[in-house]
């Protein structure tokens, strides 16, 4: 009895060690009004549909703790592309096969939705539970051009919503725009992301060379102050 | 690669379904005897998705003579069944009507004309009238769905339950039955509720058997399938897999994705349904939305943005549901021929 009971743990544990998941996808939405954003689009500051073409990336930020998050706040609101761009983990992009997913995320695609100017598209391969984590919070980095290089302007943008996250190894999130909650950019964190007229809209990057040269200026003035 | 063979020793799948219909007649408040019915098909080594297709018997039938509300539990009253005090164990209370037609509440306990079910039925829950039909039956379990194993290799292969985001995985030995891999525990009456999905995971290609004896019944009413937030949400119709020839018009093996109401139950363009392939790689084959608009009530591909209302789903396969932050309930329809 002893020797059996000690095959069926022995029989547990291996199948502890392998344990199910599979690859699931990620699709991007724009919806029409059917939940507490009603029939919000991403726009560019001034109010513009974004262009076809434009770079819409799907990834994850590492948490620094505490509720609110406020290190990784303080450089979500930031306007230094390469301090944000170091710590996002891409999942996929415009361009298919970044990331760890693969697929195609299409600006302005009307199939299935009455958005005519939304964000449509999904990644595949995205193996949840294995490459990307359980519990991981989804992103939905927009830029107004077709490559960040290009872009002056974005915002980034997340939800609440269990859809937005990597819960489980076998279902798939759905970044539906209906659900964001938050939105980050040089212009803050919005809580409820929405602006005046209803929209996502991007924010413009600030030259970093103005408060450099400001901040530059001001040690100086203190410095000759302090002589 | 061989599925969908339904043996129905004493009948046939068409009278059963007959019979089955036959049984909920109203204030028939006898047991009814089910025909013995099972069905089995081959499994590919791997990991594949299934449903049962079959229930136990209906243990009783009729309206409630009255309802009391409250959280937990509740309790519905039947004037002169005459049941047997705590009877009922591991069996469930299945509402026939209204708004809540379908749905599946535990048996905490029975007296001789009153039984407790899990769940709030009035008026700040699903809020009965307390006059509606409902069926008893016994829940269907591993260890009745799977008599001796249902031919799953002991202590290797494995079926995981989804209630939450990692599952409940359990083995079949020789001499024991069905235990909890984690919890090493007998699990032969853990139940398998109608609709919910069963991962199987086998390490070479298995005939399996599903029912026999107590899950034998034909389902002819639909069902409401709870799906929660977060959770592995693994479902399919309750219809036992009937023919392996596909282009038989009277029993066919396949439904098509638009007839299996998820259009009315998923938030458009925003929940999904992923479907897995059944070769034993468990790879997904698509995730599918409803349409917001135009046209609306489409189920389509989130892949290639093409309509896939039409797209067959195998009988019997269950397929995985992913919703926000909100429970709901899946009603599964009736689709016996």
């Amino acid at each position: 009895m002893k020797k059996r009971q000690f095959k069926y743990l022995f029989a547990a544990y291996c199948f502890s060690m392998g344990s199910l998941h599979a690859a699931v996808s990620i699709s991007v939405n724009t919806t029409a009004a059917t939940g507490p954003n009603g029939a919000a689009r991403y726009v560019s500051s001034s109010g513009a549909n974004l262009a076809l073409g434009n770079l819409v990336r799907v990834g994850y930020f590492p948490s620094f703790g505490g509720s609110p998050d406020a290190g990784q706040e303080a450089i979500l609101t930031g306007s230094d592309f390469s301090a944000i761009d170091s710590l996002f983990t891409p999942l996929g992009s415009e361009n298919a096969a970044a990331g760890t997913g693969s697929g195609t995320i299409t600006i302005v695609n009307p199939a299935f939705s009455s958005q005519t100017n939304g964000v449509r598209g999904s990644l595949t391969n995205v193996d949840a539970g294995g490459a990307v984590p359980l519990s991981t919070q989804l992103y939905l980095w927009v830029f107004n051009a077709e490559s960040t290089g290009a872009a002056d302007e974005w915002a980034i943008f997340t939800s609440s919503n269990s859809l937005w996250s990597v819960t489980t190894a076998l279902t798939s999130p759905s970044l539906t725009s209906d659900n964001i909650t938050v939105s980050y950019s040089s212009a803050g964190k919005l809580d409820g992301a929405m602006t005046v007229d209803g929209n996502f809209r991007l924010a413009p990057i600030p030259e970093p060379s103005v408060p450099l040269f400001g901040l530059v200026g001001a040690m100086v003035f203190a410095f000759r102050r302090r002589r | 690669m061989k599925y969908n063979i339904m043996k129905f020793p004493l009948l046939t799948f068409a009278s059963l379904g007959a019979l089955a219909l036959s049984s909920v007649t109203t204030n028939a408040q006898t047991a009814v005897t089910g025909a013995l019915g099972y069905y089995t098909f081959d499994l590919p080594a791997g990991a594949s998705m299934w449903t049962c297709g079959l229930v136990t018997k209906s243990d009783f039938s009729g309206a409630m003579t009255s309802m009391t509300g409250a959280s937990p539990n509740s309790t519905i009253n039947q004037t002169g069944a005459g049941w047997t005090p705590a009877g009922f164990s591991n069996h469930y209370v299945e509402i026939r009507e209204g708004a809540w037609e379908g749905l599946i509440l535990d048996i905490v306990s029975n007296g001789a004309d009153s039984v407790v079910v899990a769940g709030d039925l009035g008026a700040s829950g699903f809020n009965l009238a307390g006059t509606e039909k409902y069926l008893i039956r016994k829940h269907a379990t591993l260890g009745t769905i799977f008599p001796s194993g249902g031919g799953f290799a002991p202590d290797s292969d494995s079926i995981t339950l989804y209630t939450t985001g990692t599952g409940s995985t359990y083995q079949y030995a020789d001499g024991f039955g069905w235990f909890d891999t984690d919890l090493l525990v007998l699990a032969q009456d853990t139940p398998v509720y109608p609709g919910q999905g069963m991962v199987f995971n086998i390490g070479s290609i298995t005939t399996v058997t599903i029912g026999g004896n107590e899950v034998s019944t034909v389902k002819d009413t639909k069902t409401l399938i709870p799906l929660y937030s977060g959770a592995v949400n693994v479902v399919g119709l309750v219809n036992p897999l009937v023919t392996t020839d596909v282009s038989d018009p009277i029993y066919p093996s396949t439904v098509p994705l638009g007839m299996m109401g998820f259009t009315s139950v998923l938030a458009p363009s925003s929940e999904s349904v992923n479907e897995f392939s059944s070769d034993g790689l468990l790879s997904l084959v698509d995730n599918y939305q409803s349409s917001d608009a135009p046209p609306s009530g489409v189920m389509f591909s989130t892949i290639s943005f093409t309509d896939k209302s039409l797209h067959p789903i195998q009988i019997g396969k269950a397929l995985v549901l992913t919703i926000g932050s909100t429970d709901k309930y899946y009603s599964a329809p009736v689709l016996l021929p």
